[in-house]
Formats: structure tokens, C-alpha cells, sequence
């Protein structure tokens, strides 16, 4: 039995294409994410309104739109058979997505984080909203992995934007429910910091969730012989 | 590309010229409530000139930053942006804020039990001791703001760089000089008309809208200036009539900002408002021109003195203001006349930094941070 190689050279070349062809999208990004925090850091209540659901908007929008670029697109311009040419095994096709994914995903989405805990840190808000905050983050991820994972295992397009969609609009209802469990619901609107059970519990699974799903995608690709 | 020295002069003047503006806002009647060493004596005097340098110094400075954070791009990309301003701006920020910070929030609160006469804002500070004064100082980014903004601006020149249509890109670099000289302080009246005149230090730990829209103009004028140098180098033709502009501008701005605190809520109050933000912008954008023309005019020409300011520039402003603050907490029970003071402050302060510049930094692993640029043509230097 022959251990396959990782092709190192050839991953980086594929996770530097999909930056390049990802670049200009992500700069306006980044630049929707400085008004942002802008917005957040005027100390007006609609400001602070406007600017964090701009910024919620602005990690959708890099999670759907980094893998439409690097796999769905690929897909219809048809670029993957010119990849599927290469050198390449699936599993290297595999990493190099992930990898380029991750990096175009989980850089803005640290930066943002960090800009969010700031504005509640080191304004009046009560710092109590970390915790909603991070559950807020969590499922952002979640739901990013499973429509990574989706693109990269299913190829009907339909089915991708189905995920993609449904995953993101979640989080609302998502919101809600949180907003009905009485131990992570009540301590937000107080100064403390308070990590509740429940709290703990929601983002270890939703941890758990989101690199079991990564790693599920992985081993699925790496017995695969060809592509598809 | 040729090193234009005069920049880095100008530069090194600027951050001196910090210096002496922070250390003179201990005898400004205009701040004597707000600022930490405010002395018992108070001249208006001070004001007149302090505010006038206010106008222009950290406007010139980003203007500075922006031209050479473009040659910096045009000699090694965005990859060398960002890696010239990790070491020369992120490292001393992330390092320095909170070691400064720390000390001077630590002085502070020293000062205000141990000070006999004490500035309205010790004495607040000693009756609310309990909640944490010192606290304040480390949740600010201080007078390091500018370091924080320079990062911003660094993002954003990538961001602008790789979104914005080059043929948009050309159209506002080749903007006729009438342009820049009167719509563009236009276009920085509602940034100024945000806070309050003089405007003030945006030290919060969150970008601040005017701020990233006022300096970030300033930059991108710099950034574009790398390119057609005329956008402000212009005023030398006629350097009589933009000076007697600009005194009358500054006279009408002194009038608006005192007369500010005694007019009543209401539109004529909302429309001085305004008109001093204008006059604010304008005096802004021509002293920042014409202090680059002067620059280019007669600091050209290499000058041993001006190498060693220049080497020592950066590391005296990061660590200028709790030397400062040391010095004045201790002036503030002399009975020396307010000038003294002053004189005694600045040259105390510059000597203390210029000195832990030569021992501390020059020649010694601190310099790849936070000394001076090296000299002919290195990326790194910029």
C-alpha cells in the first residue's frame, strides 16, 4: 500500500489563484468592515444598530462569496477540468480549498471578532454581550463549514446556494432561540462576563460540529482515486 | 528612486513640534479643564500658536505617511507595505501602548495626591480614584493614536489599491490644482463638523468616522502626490498671498472658537458651527501644502543636525509624552514664571529622549523598530 503524497508546491499555486481571483471582492470587504466599526464606535444607539449589521453582513457575505469563487465558479468556468489536468490528487484539491477557504474566511472573521469585543469591551455596552457575541461567531463558522464542505462534496449548484442560504438565515432563528435560554439571556445585559453552561455547551458543539465536518470532507476525499 | 530627504526632515520637525505642542498645553486656557498637567498660570498667547501648529502637524505627517507608504508599494508591492509596517508600526504600537500607557496612568495618579496645586482634571482624577483612573489610560490608545490610524490607513491602501478602477484612480490624480486647493477642504467640512473645533485626538480604541475620513484624506493625498508631486507643491507662485490668506483664516477661526462657548444652542449657533469647520479644512489643507513647498524649498539640502533629528524623531514622540508628563507634575508647584516652565519642560523632555535615543536605540536591535531611516535607498527605511 502506497501513502499518496501531498503536492505542497502545487497547493500553494491553487490557494494563490483562488486569493487572486478573491482579492479585489474581499478588499471592498474589508473596507465595508472599517465603515463598520466605524458606525459601531460613533456611540449612537442606530449607529451602533446599523454598524453591526453591516458587519454581520460583511462575514456572510466573505463566507458565500469565498466559496462561490474557489469552487462553484471553478465549476461553471469550467477551470476544474484545466485543475483536474494538473498534477493533482483529490486530496491535494481538497486541501488547497480548504486552505485558500480558511484563510479568506477565518482572517476577516478574526479581525471582525476582534473588532466587536473591542467596541463591547471598551464602550458603555454592557460586557456581558461577549458571550452572545462568540455564540454569534461560532455559528457563523458552523455554518460556513457546512457550506464549505457542501460545495466541495456536492456538485449541483442548486443545492450548494440551497445550503449556503439556509445556513446563513439560520443564524437568525438562531439568535432567537439563545435569546429564550434564561442562563445565557439574562446575563448579556450585565457587566459581567458570566459562561454559562448552557453557552459552553452550544459552542463546544458547534466547535466539534464544524472541524468533524472538515474532517469528515477530508477523509471522504482522500480514498477517493479520482475526482469524481 | 531618489530619497527625498526633505520629506524625512519635515517629518522629524512635525514630531518635534508634537513635543512642544503637548508640552504647552499645560498653559492653554482652552484646555486648562481636560489636560492632566494644566498649571495654575495660563496665557492666550499659548493658545494663538499652539493651535495654529494643530492645524497642520498630524495632517502634514499623514500626508508624509501616505507618500511613502506609495513609493513603498511601488518598490515592493503590498507584501512590502505590510511587512515594513509590522515592524516599524504594529510591533511599537502593541508593545508600546501599554507600557506607555501604564507609566503615565501611573504618574497621573501619583501626581494627583502628591501635587499641591493640582489641574481641574488631577482633582477630578483624585475624587474618583476609586473608579479606576488609571484604567483609562489603558483602554485609550493615547497619543499613539496616530500609530493605530497608520495601520488602518496601511489595510485600506491595499483594500483601495486592489478595488478602485484605475481610470478612477487617474481622474482624482489629475484633478487640477484649484481642486485640491478649494474642494477638497469642502469635502472635509462634515468630518470637522463632527467634533468639536480644534479638533481633538481621536484616542479611542475605535476608529473614529472623521478621523479615518480627515487624516485618511490627508494620506491619500500623499499616496497620490508619489506620483504628480505638484498637488502640493503649488503655493510657492504666490506664497505672499496664501500667507495673508491664511492669517486671516486663522484670525476668523480664533474668533468662531471663542465665541463658540457663549453662543446659544440654535441654527445660527449649528451654521458658525460649520462655517468653522470650513475655515478649519481650508487652513488645514493650505498650511499642510504650504509647509511641504517649504520643506522642498530649503530642507533639500542634507544637514548633519537635521540627520540626527531625523534619526530620533520616532522614538522620542513614542516616548515623549510620560517624560513629559514626569517633568511637568513636578513644575506644577513652582513658582517660576509659566514661559520658564515651558522652556524648562521642552528641553528637559528632548534632552532625556535624545539621549536614551543614542544609548537605547541607535546601533542596537531597537533601531530595526523604532530608529531612524536608514540612509540612500532601503524599502525597510521608508
Amino acid at each position: 500500500m502506497t501513502t499518496p503524497m501531498i503536492n505542497l508546491s502545487l497547493i500553494k499555486k491553487l490557494v494563490y489563484k483562488d486569493w487572486l481571483l478573491f482579492e479585489k471582492q474581499l478588499a471592498l470587504y474589508v473596507i465595508g468592515a472599517v465603515v463598520a466599526l466605524c458606525l459601531m464606535g460613533n456611540m449612537h444607539k442606530w449607529t451602533f444598530y446599523i454598524g453591526s449589521l453591516l458587519l454581520i453582513i460583511v462575514v456572510v457575505a466573505v463566507a458565500c462569496f469565498s466559496i462561490s469563487n474557489s469552487l462553484l465558479v471553478e465549476r461553471r468556468d469550467r477551470t476544474l477540468a484545466f485543475v483536474m489536468s494538473l498534477p493533482v490528487s483529490p486530496l491535494d484539491f481538497y486541501l488547497a480549498k480548504l486552505t485558500g477557504n480558511l484563510v479568506t474566511f477565518l482572517l476577516p472573521l478574526f479581525l471582525i471578532a476582534g473588532g466587536t469585543y473591542a467596541v463591547i469591551l471598551l464602550t458603555a455596552l454592557p460586557n456581558g454581550l461577549v458571550v452572545l457575541a462568540t455564540l454569534l461567531f461560532t455559528q457563523i463558522l458552523l455554518a460556513f463549514c457546512v457550506s464549505l464542505s457542501t460545495a466541495m462534496a456536492v456538485e449541483s449548484e442548486g443545492w450548494n446556494t440551497f445550503v449556503m442560504i439556509a445556513s446563513m438565515v439560520l443564524i437568525n432563528p438562531y439568535i432567537m432561540m439563545i435569546g429564550q435560554i434564561e442562563s445565557i439571556a439574562e446575563p448579556i445585559k450585565t457587566e459581567q462576563i458570566i459562561w454559562s453552561g448552557s453557552a459552553l455547551l452550544i459552542i463546544s458543539i458547534q466547535l466539534i460540529l464544524s472541524i468533524g465536518i472538515l474532517i469528515g470532507t477530508g477523509w471522504v476525499h482522500c480514498r477517493k482515486q479520482s475526482f469524481y | 528612486m531618489e530619497r527625498r530627504i526633505e520629506f524625512d526632515y519635515l517629518r522629524a520637525l512635525a514630531m518635534l513640534l508634537g513635543v512642544a505642542f503637548h508640552a504647552a498645553l499645560a498653559y492653554s486656557p482652552l484646555v486648562h479643564d481636560l489636560f492632566p498637567t494644566a498649571d495654575q498660570q495660563q496665557s492666550p498667547m499659548v493658545d494663538a500658536v499652539i493651535w495654529f501648529s494643530h492645524l497642520f502637524r498630524m495632517p502634514l505627517f499623514f500626508l508624509l505617511a501616505g507618500f511613502g507608504a506609495a513609493r513603498l508599494v511601488m518598490q515592493a508591492g503590498a507584501g512590502g507595505l505590510f511587512k515594513n509596517r509590522v515592524q516599524r508600526i504594529l510591533i511599537p504600537f502593541v508593545v508600546g501602548m501599554p507600557i506607555i500607557n501604564g507609566i503615565m496612568g501611573w504618574l497621573t495618579v501619583r501626581a494627583a495626591s502628591t501635587v499641591d496645586h493640582p489641574s481641574p482634571a488631577l482633582i477630578w482624577i483624585k475624587q474618583h480614584a476609586d473608579d479606576g483612573p488609571a484604567a483609562y489610560w489603558l483602554m485609550s490608545t493615547g497619543h499613539l493614536w496616530f500609530l493605530y490610524y497608520l495601520l488602518i490607513f496601511t489595510v485600506l491602501t491595499w483594500a483601495f489599491g486592489v478595488s478602485l478602477p484605475k481610470s478612477l484612480a487617474d481622474r482624482i490624480q489629475a484633478a487640477p490644482t484649484w481642486a485640491w486647493r478649494w474642494v477638497w477642504p469642502i469635502l472635509l467640512v462634515p468630518a470637522l463638523a463632527a467634533v468639536s473645533a480644534p479638533h481633538p485626538a481621536p484616542e479611542s480604541p475605535l476608529p473614529q468616522f472623521w478621523a479615518v475620513t480627515f487624516f485618511g484624506s490627508f494620506y491619500a493625498v500623499g499616496y497620490f502626490m508619489a506620483a504628480r508631486p505638484e498637488i502640493a507643491l503649488h503655493v510657492p507662485q504666490h506664497a505672499v498671498r496664501w500667507g495673508v490668506l491664511i492669517t486671516l483664516f486663522y484670525l476668523a477661526f480664533l474668533a468662531l472658537v471663542e465665541g463658540a462657548h457663549q453662543r446659544e444652542a440654535g441654527w445660527l449657533s449649528t451654521a458658525l458651527h460649520w462655517l468653522t469647520a470650513w475655515v478649519e479644512a481650508c487652513l488645514s489643507v493650505w498650511c499642510t501644502a504650504l509647509a511641504v513647498t517649504l520643506g522642498h524649498r530649503f530642507l533639500s539640502v542634507r544637514r548633519p543636525l537635521l540627520d540626527w533629528l531625523a534619526r530620533a524623531s520616532y522614538w522620542t514622540y513614542l516616548i515623549h509624552l510620560p517624560v513629559l508628563f514626569w517633568i511637568q507634575y513636578w513644575c506644577m508647584d513652582l513658582s517660576w514664571h509659566w514661559s520658564l516652565k515651558l522652556a524648562f519642560a521642552i528641553v528637559g523632555t528632548l534632552a532625556i529622549c535624545l539621549l536614551s535615543e543614542s544609548l537605547l536605540v541607535h546601533r542596537t536591535v531597537l533601531a530595526r523598530f523604532v530608529g531612524g531611516r536608514r540612509q540612500a535607498n532601503s524599502g525597510a527605511a521608508r
